[in-house]
């Protein structure tokens, strides 16, 4: 009876870690998912920043921006307009960066690794936040130079929260969490070398 | 006065028609630079617009993410953009089309290593800017992003213009001209007054008689024969004046009764002749044919003449 219950303890154990292991692996998965996921979106709203601020009309700059401002506050923002289409449904960046630092509290990730990460999330997060302040400023602007550079000035905190490599001094931000997590290589493709 | 009068009125209307002439020249020439402007600003933007669309192209060119190209091409079919073309390698990868330009046949341009804008029309006559930049890809050419600009809004921004300037334009002349017929109507108002505080007399009975050589002006009270002055006393000169005012017909000596000695009871044709005898004898004074001047008709009255006149009458 004794080894009977030992028997399924041990068997209990062992499909416990085998399920644990089948859960935690999903998760990791998905925080690299979501963070690919966040890079394209960011890449999105740096294509946007650029074509608003060269758009060949006011009104033109005026669309773009709103979509940037929908792509960094999501649906569910306090300057979303819904007429203005984003492409499909989006959470906001605004909303998964804070989402993604939160995962990284995971006791899975490397206590060493959390804290640069973290703190790379963070100044992400600052670059965002000046981004929207500057493509909501442009949306006020009566005249296209003016709102151009506006946009251009949130094209540079979005390219800043990018991290996009280079030899001078940098802050932290995007590049050094996909470099975390070994995903450079696959985010960047051929394009990029680093 | 009156002829004066008529050519202040064509004063002002060449000055009118000069102010709107200028206002109207002003504008068109305004409107023009801005059309020129506005046009060339927009077809430097619409490159830039295009070349920075193609930049961020290239980030999903390798490796190759359709999805995210054709998500960003409908980010700008959302603006001004027709439709949005990524050629890649030879291949078309992105061929997303607003409703307006739909299955129309969009031929391919040859990919061009500088950005190229040309102004074409849509079948329904509607004109768009369609412009071609180069892909790049790591610094290599890999293929173009072609976009068609709608210009609607600058054209309508180019009305919307050309009315405010016009509006502009109607109010600045409707302002001068306003001000233009006020200060004259004050000149004239000014004017009258002026007259009409002159002893009542109306302007034009104030002009100069002239009956040949003999000349009288009722302004200044005077009398010239042959450009000699001829003196009279106050009521001799009322006497020429009347006959003068009346030359080429026969007055009567009641008529000049009534009009030189108005109010009195006591002036007759006693007094008519002496007075006509005592303006015959200044005038002879000046020059000796100017007595023949006040012709008698007898059993009629008197007839002031300017030609030569016959003997017998005069000499009555």
């Amino acid at each position: 009876m004794r080894r009977t219950i030992r028997a399924t303890g041990l068997c209990l154990l062992v499909l416990g870690v085998v399920v644990s292991g089948a859960i935690a692996q999903p998760e990791e998965t998905a925080i690299e998912e979501r963070l690919i996921e966040f890079t394209q979106q960011l890449r999105m709203g740096l294509t946007l920043a650029t074509v608003a601020a060269y758009s060949p009309t006011l009104g033109d700059l005026r669309l773009h921006a709103q979509q940037l401002v929908n792509l960094l506050e999501g649906s569910h923002g306090k300057h979303f307009v819904r007429p203005v289409p984003t492409g499909q449904e989006i959470t906001g960046l605004l909303v998964d960066v804070t989402a993604l630092a939160m995962r990284f509290e995971a006791p899975s990730i490397d206590p060493e690794m959390r804290v640069a990460i973290t703190d790379a999330m963070k100044n992400v997060r600052t670059y965002l936040v000046f981004a929207l302040d500057t493509a909501l400023t442009s949306l006020e602007e009566r005249r296209i130079d003016r709102a151009s550079s506006d946009m251009l000035r949130a094209y540079a905190y979005l390219l800043a929260a990018y991290e996009k490599p280079c030899d001078a001094a940098y802050v932290p931000a995007l590049w050094t969490v996909l470099r975390a997590f070994d995903l450079t290589e696959r985010v960047a493709g051929g394009n990029e070398q680093r | 006065m009156i002829k004066t009068g008529f050519d202040g009125r064509q004063r002002l209307a060449v000055v009118a028609g000069t102010v709107v002439l200028v206002t109207a020249l002003a504008l068109i020439l305004a409107v023009q630079g801005y059309h020129t402007l506005l046009e060339e600003t927009f077809h430097d933007r619409s490159l830039a617009y295009a070349q920075a669309f193609a930049a961020s192209a290239g980030a999903w060119i390798e490796p190759l993410d359709v999805d995210m190209l054709r998500t960003a091409s409908q980010f700008l079919l959302v603006g001004s953009a027709l439709f949005v073309r990524v050629e890649v390698d030879g291949d078309l990868v992105v061929d997303e089309r607003g409703e307006e330009v739909g299955s129309l046949d969009l031929s391919p341009v040859a990919s061009s290593i500088v950005p190229v804008g040309e102004m074409r029309q849509l079948p329904g006559g509607r004109s768009y800017l369609d412009v071609t930049v180069p892909l790049s890809v790591s610094g290599e050419t890999r293929g173009s992003v072609r976009i068609g600009i709608d210009t609607a809004s600058i054209v309508a921004r180019g009305r919307s213009t050309a009315l405010a300037a016009i509006g502009i334009a109607v109010a600045v002349d409707a302002l001068v001209l306003g001000l233009l017929f006020w200060s004259h109507g004050g000149l004239r108002r000014r004017k009258r007054d002026e007259s009409d505080s002159t002893d009542g007399a109306v302007p034009a009975m104030l002009a100069p008689i002239v009956v040949g050589d003999l000349r009288i002006d009722p302004a200044g009270k005077q009398v010239t024969l042959k450009k000699q002055r001829v003196d009279l006393t106050p009521k001799q000169y009322a006497l020429l004046e009347f006959l003068a005012q009346r030359s080429g017909r026969v007055v009567s000596e009641k008529e000049i009764v009534e009009g030189v000695w108005t109010g009195s009871h006591y002036a007759d044709s006693k007094d008519v002749k002496q007075y006509v005898y005592l303006v015959r004898k200044r005038l002879a004074k000046v020059d000796p044919s100017g007595r023949h001047l006040i012709v008698t008709v007898p059993g009629f009255g008197y007839r002031l003449t300017s030609g030569p006149v016959e003997e017998e009458l005069t000499d009555r």
